[in-house]
C-alpha cells in the first residue's frame, strides 16, 4: 500500500473512531498533490485531537469505544491498488521499507504540527489529559503522551504544512 | 537502560503497515541479526556487521516510547507491533521483556524462519500472539542450498508450533524461489504443512532484485549457488 493510499485507510480509521464516540471531525479533501508517506504533520495533530478528546470523554465517565475497526474495510474505501497476496510486490517492501535506523532521524520536524481548533478554545486543560484517573485502564499510559513525543519518525522530512493543510477541518467542541 | 534486560539492534523502523504484516495497522520494527543467509534475502543488511555499527541498541522501554504514537491505530484495528528483521525469535527475551511494558492490548507479531534452537520459539508461546513464517522450502536439500543451513531445526518447530499454537495465529509463506525449487517442491511443502495442521498457508513467488538483467543474490554463498544461476 502506497503512502496515499495509506493515508486515505488512516483517515477512515480517524474518521470511524471519532463517529464512534461522537467526536466531531470534518473531512475534507486533501489538497497536497505528490505522494507521501502516509502521514503528515497535519494527520499526527489530527490522531492526538482523537487522543485528547477520548481522554475527555473517559474523564466525564463515557466509554471509549476504539476497538473493532476493520482495516481490510477502511482500505478497500480507499480503492487503493493493492494487489493479491500471491503477487504483491509488497512483499519486496517488506525489506525495501525497512528504512536504516538513522540517529537523526529522532531531531524533532522542522516544521510544527498544527494546533487543532480544540486547543485553542482552552476546552482541554493540561491537568484533564495527564490525569490518571481520566485514563482508560486498556490505553493507559499508551496514549495521549504528546507532550513526551519526540518528533514523528518518518514525517520528520521537510513537509509543508501550508500545502498540507486544510486536509482535515477539525470542529472544535465548543461549536 | 538497565542492563540486566535485553536491548534490541534496532536498525529500521516502518510504521503505518497494513495487509503485509498481519492484523490491523502495525509497526514493523527491524532487528539485527538472522542465522540464515538467504540467497535472495530481502534485508541483507540484517545480518552484514557492517549494519551492526548503524543500529540503535533499544530497551523495551524505548522502543514503547518510539511506537506509541500509534497506540490508538493499534487499538482501533487490532495492530500492534511486528518483530521482523532479521531472525525475530532471536529476541525473544526482549520481546517478552516489551509486552510487559505494552501491556496485553497490542498484538504482537513475529516474522521469523522458525530456523532458531526450540527453546526460542517456546518462550515465545505465552507472549507472542501471530506467527509469520517464512519456510523457504522443506525439501532439505533446496533449503540448505538456499539458506546455507539445514532444515531439521525448522522442521522440529513447525511440529512444535503447530502443537502449541493456535493454526489461526500462524501464517506460513511458502515462496517460489527462482532457480532453487519447483512446483513439486511447493505442492510438497504445502502438503507437508497440511498434515501438520496449518491452515493459513501462501504460495507466492519471489521478487528477485535484478542487476543488468541477473539475479542479485548474496555474494557470501556464491560458491553454493546452483549452475543455473550462476
Amino acid at each position: 500500500m502506497k503512502g496515499k493510499d495509506k493515508c486515505k485507510a488512516l483517515k477512515e480509521i480517524r474518521r470511524q473512531i471519532a463517529e464512534k464516540n461522537d467526536i466531531p471531525y470534518v473531512v475534507s479533501q486533501c489538497k497536497y498533490q505528490g505522494d507521501c508517506l502516509g502521514t503528515c504533520p497535519k494527520c499526527e495533530a489530527e490522531l492526538r485531537y482523537l487522543e485528547r478528546e477520548l481522554a475527555i470523554r473517559r474523564g466525564i465517565g463515557k466509554a471509549a469505544a476504539v476497538a473493532g475497526i476493520s482495516i481490510s474495510v477502511c482500505a478497500s474505501l480507499t480503492a487503493c491498488t493493492s494487489k493479491n497476496s500471491t503477487s504483491d510486490p509488497e512483499y519486496e517492501e517488506l525489506g525495501g521499507a525497512v528504512e536504516i535506523y538513522d540517529p537523526a532521524d529522532e531531531t524533532a520536524p522542522e516544521t510544527d504540527v498544527e494546533e487543532p481548533e480544540d486547543d485553542k478554545s482552552g476546552s482541554i486543560k493540561e491537568s484533564e489529559q495527564k490525569s490518571p484517573e481520566n485514563e482508560d485502564p486498556e490505553t493507559a499510559g499508551k496514549i495521549g503522551d504528546e507532550e513526551k513525543e519526540e518528533g514523528i519518525g518518518e514525517t520528520n522530512e521537510p513537509l509543508d504544512t501550508d500545502e498540507l493543510a486544510g486536509d482535515v477541518e477539525i470542529v472544535p467542541e465548543s461549536e | 537502560m538497565d542492563p540486566n534486560f535485553p536491548t534490541l539492534p534496532v536498525f529500521g523502523i516502518k510504521r503505518h503497515r497494513m495487509t503485509t504484516d498481519g492484523t490491523g495497522v502495525s509497526t514493523l520494527v527491524g532487528a539485527y541479526g538472522c542465522p540464515l543467509k538467504c540467497r535472495y534475502c530481502l534485508n541483507p543488511h540484517a545480518w552484514n556487521p557492517e549494519t551492526l555499527k548503524k543500529c540503535t541498541n533499544m530497551s523495551p522501554e524505548d522502543l514503547y516510547e518510539r511506537v506509541k504514537i500509534d497506540a490508538l491505530y493499534f487499538l482501533a484495528t487490532g495492530g500492534g507491533v511486528t518483530f521482523g528483521g532479521g531472525e525475530a525469535l532471536l529476541h525473544v527475551d526482549f520481546i517478552r521483556q516489551f509486552r510487559k511494558v505494552c501491556g496485553p492490548g497490542w498484538t504482537l507479531t513475529v516474522e521469523t524462519s522458525l530456523n532458531v534452537p526450540s527453546a526460542q520459539l517456546e518462550k515465545a508461546f505465552d507472549t507472542v500472539n501471530d506467527y509469520i513464517v517464512d519456510i523457504k522450502d522443506l525439501e532439505p536439500s533446496v533449503y540448505e542450498a538456499y539458506t546455507g543451513m539445514p532444515v531439521d531445526n525448522t522442521l522440529h518447530n513447525l511440529k512444535l508450533l503447530s502443537e502449541s499454537v493456535s493454526p489461526e495465529h500462524v501464517y506460513i509463506r511458502v515462496p517460489e524461489i527462482p532457480g532453487y525449487n519447483t512446483k513439486t517442491h511447493i505442492r510438497q511443502s504445502v502438503s507437508q504443512l497440511k498434515n501438520m495442521g496449518f491452515i493459513n498457508i501462501e504460495v507466492f513467488p519471489y521478487v528477485i532484485r535484478q542487476e543488468n538483467g541477473i539475479p542479485k543474490h548474496n555474494d557470501t554463498l556464491s560458491s553454493s549457488l546452483p549452475e543455473n544461476i550462476e
